[in-house]
């Protein structure tokens, strides 16, 4: 994909801010290669005892690609709710590879990434249920869905969220309430009232 | 479930969370009885929102941190209302309210006036929630109580806790006119004494109420106001975050995390520590005008703060000093237990600082303005004088290793001196001298005696230096060297044994033993054994070949061959760092010496080995002058480790890989020795001699970092192989002779000497050639007893001698070792008897020369190479007699030996000579091309090209065949490959001398077929350099040819009488017959009978026995002879 120079970013950010949603799946390419390339590079980064810092990875693809000085703040929201999508893409990628490689599945590949390595088995595993998780969720609520995707893979702040979902804070806070409650159910079937 | 079983709980989950949990209980009952299913569902869903931190924290943790802590509102929304409670001019309490002094998500500040006591005050109104909240109501009102309890002048006095009649709580505390510490940055950092002694009232402050039990937990300059009496009072005590989690329910606004320590920001347990990270992070920035910890958003401050290091406060600002320095980075200790043990501890060290910092400053104005400067300076200057001085010096006079640093310790212990002379002069000026003072020391510290001091301590260093050389010279206490003190000869041969290697790396090991055996081959003081020798040794001892060179087999090694100590290496892991140790001992096992080094990591590996083979070559007694102008081993190999791993698994210098040799220089390009081995491996295996050529070329340019020796080395193979500049060639063989005179029995010596010789039989200069070769062997024989193996040099000797006509003396020189062998017992080398064979055919003595190569043959049938040779000279010698037959069997039994074992050098020239008998004997011209097809038809142009001065044959085989246009196009392409012309009809100066010779004489044949024949005469006596004879047959026929007959006959005989070496294999086997034949012929037709006569003669007798096709030209000029004879009487 060619480079997106950043006014372009910004503009397809103002579609969005003016209604046009499909503007917003728009995004989610443009925003993908880029991030990718920079997951990649912190994956493959010396440090392999961290965990990604997907949020800081993804405001500073906000810095790169989005051309701050005529962005608007809410550009933000919107950006980083398509970052959020992406990553949680990338993420469950890299989780699929990695607990397929803990697990042996399969037959015996020897040209996986070393990369992969650097992406702890547990946390390869909480993203691989998550990911299950918000696809359930998405079926019966895909606002809690997205919210929740935007919180854990996006790292928005709750402002940030009732921009991108063009709701209120108050609701936001209120629907994030039931959602981490639903998910805590979910990951934790045995919990009786 | 489903969506619509979704759509139902959702309303009623938000209703049932807002709920009292006697409400919530009511309402779910009611909900069970319509409802069961629904109300488990949302019984469950409660339970999990109640207990959501627990179940999901540490999911949430593995997920991604960071977004799941107490950041969650951005900054923007934090701006402070005009007035969010409306309170301005009402009256709560006794306090009337007058405006608002700030906000923020802890609650809203006001200031207001106490009407009872007539004093300004400060009201904060806390967040509505704390005073909802009975669990946090109560813990708030207990910290505030403590903090109201605290009276310490820099702790911000609370007068009350109060309660408005909304039921908010408000606390009134002092007001005071001042600035905050937030308001002090803005207009940038702070002096140094200024700031300490901020944050030294901060430190009281807090360590008064870390006493009391309280942790502030919200240090940071908006907190810290100073009044205007300079009094600095610390705000906000007990409203500091008291329970993160609960906060980030809520979405509580912190503020900016940048000052919060790494263990607050996890959410972890805090304490006192906490405060002191805090204070370190405003001491910074009161410091430096810049925060330790930076991002462009919360999450990367966070990261910053949590792992990253940061920039030392003196980088940020160098006039910062550096136990303040220190000070502030043990604050900044990202493991509590690593800041200071409390409060108090670091009030002290503060203090401490700041009276240091008063009296450096009182000294330093003391001395009156500008003179501190001129002083520092001017000793500045002195002293990087006198270390810029101290190399070349020590290099000049030999001075002992140690001399720079103890030049630099000198300078270092007069500079202390200097400050306090410096001192005592000012006092004196300001204050004159009393008797007192003169008893003190003081009276000491004058200029003058401090100039003397500094003589003195030079001269004694001066007197250190000389009595350690000494002692090293004379063998005389520790610093005696092993040759000094007997212990070792002076060059002995020492073995490098294989390193130990104690790291995971198994490459380590190879490639230090490489580069220690190129530093310690650098020493004049010792030989270091070749690995050739080793080998040879290890096969006599019945050791498999590729055994590993253990200390105890170098020893015993050394033992047998009489040589003089064993080198044994060692390199260990220790954490990240390495120790990297060598030890010299004596075949006996004596140790001699042991030296050892470390380095921090791996790039520092290939110093630490230069430093401890340094220090043993200085035991071992090399002079000290040698010792510094040897360079450092990054510089001679590379500073890459992994480029010399790769370098070193390149096999021994005969036979390297070229594979590792490339991945080598693809690591470090700069490498000089890589290119090197490149060029003479590429130049031995004769491939790619355009690379080869590049190689050379790249070494050349980079020859500055080699050894000495090498470096000559590298600038005489340059101009060999790649300019062509003979004489510049020899100069640098010459000067690497001279560089040694005294120890000519160095074999680089004497293949320096060896190469001059060589280049002046290629100049065809054999009197000078013959000196040279003669002086290798006169080194030889001063080391009799040791089977050294100069035989290249001996035929090479023979060769001039042969090529002078001094056929007897040559055999001297071939047969003189060989008495030696035969009296060791020992097999006569295969190549003295070709040498024999050869020096006999150069006698165009043929009968001889056949048994040499028949033993030959007969004695090394198990060596192919040898074997195959010989048989090659069988086909020679039968061809140059006319038996083509018996030479084209022979030859094609050569070539599938050749074939076979892949020499394929060997196997073009069989193809080359096939080819030439039939056209230039038989005169078969269809036939030769035959053979160029079936021979060399699966041969691809590279490989061939890759023949240098062998493959012009090819295309002049083409121009005798009568294709010269074929000819000239193969000869443009092969010149091409050299980036030389694309016309084929220039001359190919560009090409290679060695290749240029016969590139000219392929384009004397192509001229020759083109009835060109002054182009071909031009051509051919364009030849001046490698064989003498090659040029003059191809010459005499094209004199023939156009018609200049006197002209033929002078060269035909220059031809078939002039002496040389190497006629047989040069020209002979398909020349020298058809020559004498159109001798004879020539003087017969220009009416000299008897000059016919003699060629006549020697030809019948050369082809006496030649093959039935060829007998009638025989029995024609024996006719012709006969009828001389009978004519003549």
């Amino acid at each position: 994909m060619e480079p997106q120079s950043s006014s372009g970013i910004t503009l397809l950010l103002r579609k969005v801010e003016g209604g046009d949603r499909a503007a917003l799946d728009e995004l989610v390419p443009l925003v993908y290669d880029h991030l990718r390339r920079i997951a990649h590079h912190r994956l493959i980064g010396e440090r392999s005892d961290h965990t990604l810092n997907t949020t800081a990875l993804i405001h500073e693809a906000y810095l790169e690609l989005v051309d701050t000085d005529r962005a608007h703040w809410k550009d933000k929201a919107h950006f980083l709710a398509a970052a959020s999508r992406v990553m949680r893409h990338l993420l469950v990628d890299y989780a699929r590879r990695r607990n397929a490689y803990k697990r042996g599945g399969g037959r015996v590949r020897v040209d996986l990434d070393d990369r992969i390595q650097h992406l702890s088995g547990e946390h390869a595993e909480a993203i691989e249920d998550l990911h299950e998780a918000l696809t359930r969720l998405e079926a019966i609520s895909p606002t809690q869905s997205r919210l929740l995707e935007q919180c854990y893979f996006g790292g928005l702040t709750l402002e940030e969220c009732a921009e991108a979902l063009g709701v209120s804070r108050s609701t936001v806070a209120r629907e994030l309430k039931l959602a981490r409650a639903w998910l805590a159910c979910e990951l934790n079937p045995d919990l009786v009232a | 479930m489903s969506k619509e079983r979704w759509d139902e709980i959702r309303p009623l989950f938000f209703e049932l969370v807002e709920l009292e949990s006697e409400d919530r209980a009511a309402r779910l009952e009611a909900l069970s009885e319509s409802d069961p299913e629904l109300c488990r569902r949302l019984k469950r869903l409660l339970t999990a929102h109640e207990r959501a931190d627990e179940l999901l924290g540490s999911f949430e943790d593995l997920i991604s941190r960071p977004e799941f802590e107490p950041f969650r509102v951005s900054p923007e929304t934090q701006q402070p209302q005009s007035d969010p409670h409306g309170l301005i001019g009402r009256t709560i309490s006794h306090y009337e309210v007058t405006g608002l002094l700030g906000g923020g998500g802890m609650g809203v500040l006001y200031k207001a006036l106490d009407t009872q006591l007539g004093r300004a005050v400060a009201l904060k109104f806390l967040p509505p929630q704390w005073s909802s909240d009975a669990t946090l109501k109560e813990r708030f009102l207990r910290e505030a109580r403590a903090a109201a309890a605290l009276d310490h002048p820099n702790v911000c006095a609370i007068h009350e806790i109060g309660e408005t009649k909304e039921g908010q709580l408000f606390i009134a505390m002092a007001y005071y006119e001042g600035e905050t510490v937030r308001e002090r940055l803005a207009r940038g950092p702070l002096e140094v004494a200024e700031a300490l002694d901020l944050a030294s009232q901060a430190a009281s402050g807090l360590a008064a109420a870390h006493r009391a039990g309280l942790v502030h937990r919200d240090i940071k300059p908006a907190n810290l106001i100073v009044t205007e009496e300079g009094v600095l009072k610390i705000l906000d005590f007990g409203l500091a975050k008291t329970d993160e989690t609960a906060l980030t329910v809520s979405g509580m606004t912190l503020g900016t995390p940048a000052y919060m320590s790494p263990e607050q920001t996890r959410g972890e347990a805090v304490d006192a520590r906490t405060d002191l990270w805090s204070l370190g992070v405003v001491l910074y920035e009161m410091l430096t005008g810049q925060r330790p910890f930076r991002g462009g958003n919360l999450t990367a401050v966070i990261q910053a703060i949590r792992s990253e290091e940061p920039v030392p406060p003196r980088q940020a600002k160098g006039e910062v000093p550096a136990e303040i320095e220190a000070l502030v980075l043990r604050l900044l200790s990202k493991d509590p237990e690593g800041r200071y043990k409390g409060m108090g501890m670091l009030s002290a060290d503060l203090a401490a600082s700041s009276r240091v910092l008063g009296s450096a400053k009182s000294w330093l104005h003391r001395l009156g303005p500008g003179t501190p400067w001129l002083v520092l300076g001017g000793y500045a200057l002195f002293s990087w004088l006198v270390v810029l001085a101290t190399e070349p010096f020590g290099s000049l006079f030999g001075l002992p290793l140690w001399s720079e640093q103890a030049v630099l310790i000198a300078l270092a212990l007069g500079f202390p001196v200097l400050i306090v002379t410096a001192l005592a002069q000012t006092a004196r000026k300001s204050s004159p001298s009393t008797g007192e003072d003169r008893r003190r020391l003081g009276w000491l510290l004058t200029w003058r005696n401090w100039l003397a001091g500094g003589v003195g301590a030079f001269a004694l260093l001066a007197t250190a230096m000389a009595g350690y050389t000494a002692m090293r010279t004379w063998g005389v206490g520790p610093p005696a060297t092993l040759i000094a003190q007997g212990r070792l000869d002076a060059r002995s041969e020492v073995v490098v044994a294989d390193f130990a290697n104690q790291t995971r790396d198994s490459l380590l090991g190879p490639a230090l033993k490489t580069a220690l055996t190129i530093d310690l081959a650098q020493s004049p003081a010792i030989r270091v054994a070749r690995p050739r020798r080793i080998a040879a040794a290890l096969r006599r001892m019945e050791e498999a070949p590729g055994a590993r060179l253990d200390p105890a087999l170098a020893r015993e090694v050394a033992l047998r061959e009489g040589m003089g100590a064993v080198v044994a290496g060692t390199i260990g892991q220790v954490g990240s760092g390495y120790v990297v140790s060598v030890e010299l001992m004596s075949p006996q096992g004596e140790l001699l010496v042991a030296e050892r080094e470390a380095a921090a990591d791996s790039t520092g590996i290939i110093g630490a080995l230069d430093r401890v083979s340094k220090s043993l070559r200085e035991r071992v007694g090399e002079s000290l002058r040698s010792l510094r102008s040897t360079p450092p081993l990054e510089q001679v190999t590379t500073s890459n480790l992994g480029a010399l791993k790769r370098y070193s698994q390149t096999g021994s210098a005969t036979e390297r890989r070229i594979e590792p040799i490339e991945g080598a220089l693809a690591l470090d390009s700069s490498f000089a020795m890589a290119w090197n081995a490149l060029a003479v491996a590429l130049q031995n295996r004769g491939e790619d001699p355009a690379r080869m050529m590049e190689a050379y070329s790249r070494a050349f340019q980079l020859r500055d970092r080699l050894p000495e020796r090498e470096r000559y080395f590298v600038a005489a193979a340059y101009h060999r192989r790649v300019t062509g500049d003979l004489s510049e060639a020899i100069s640098a063989y010459e000067t690497i002779v001279a560089l040694d005179p005294g120890t000519e029995d160095d074999e680089l010596t004497a293949s320096a000497l060896n190469n001059i010789g060589v280049l002046y039989l290629n100049l065809l200069q054999n009197a000078r050639a013959q000196e040279f070769f003669e002086r290798v062997l006169e080194q030889r024989l001063t080391r009799s007893g040791r089977p050294l193996d100069y035989a290249n040099a001996r035929f090479n000797l023979a060769a001039a001698q042969a090529n002078l006509g001094r056929y007897d003396a040559a055999e001297e020189t071939l047969r003189e070792p060989m008495s030696r062998y035969v009296a060791r017992g020992q097999a006569i080398p295969p190549p003295v008897f070709g040498a024999l064979g050869t020096l006999a055919a150069a006698r165009h003595d043929y009968k001889s020369a056949e048994p040499y190569w028949r033993t030959m043959q007969d004695d090394w049938t198990e060596d192919v190479h040898w074997r195959s040779e010989a048989t090659a000279g069988l086909a020679a010698l039968a061809a140059v007699q006319g038996r083509l037959e018996e030479a084209e069997q022979r030859a094609e039994e050569a070539m599938a030996v050749q074939n076979e074992h892949d020499l394929r050098a060997r196997y073009f020239d069989g193809a080359i000579d096939l080819a030439m008998w039939n056209l230039l004997v038989r005169g078969d011209a269809d036939e030769a091309m035959q053979i160029l097809v079936t021979r060399l038809g699966d041969y691809s142009t590279a490989e061939l090209h890759g023949f240098l001065e062998r493959y012009p044959l090819l295309p002049a085989v083409y121009a005798m065949a009568g294709k010269p246009d074929q000819a000239r196009a193969l000869l443009a392409e092969f010149a091409a490959e050299f980036g030389g012309e694309a016309d084929s009809r220039a001359g190919g100066e560009n090409l290679p001398w060695q290749v240029a010779a016969s590139y000219r004489w392929a384009r004397g044949h192509v001229a020759l077929a083109e009835a060109d024949y002054e182009g071909a005469v031009s051509e051919f006596r364009r030849i001046e350099t490698g064989c003498l004879l090659c040029p003059l047959p191809g010459l005499a026929r094209a004199y023939d040819r156009a018609g200049r007959t006197d002209s033929a006959l002078a060269v035909y005989e220059r031809y078939v009488t002039t002496p040389s070496f190497w006629r047989l294999f040069d020209l002979d086997r398909f020349a020298l017959g058809p020559a004498l034949e159109r001798l004879a012929q020539l003087h017969d037709e220009r009416g000299d009978p008897d000059s016919a006569a003699n060629y006549y003669a020697r030809f019948v007798e050369l082809w006496s026995e030649a093959d039935p096709d060829l007998q009638p030209r025989v029995q024609a000029a024996r006719a012709r002879l006969e009828q001389i004879v009978t004519e003549r009487g």
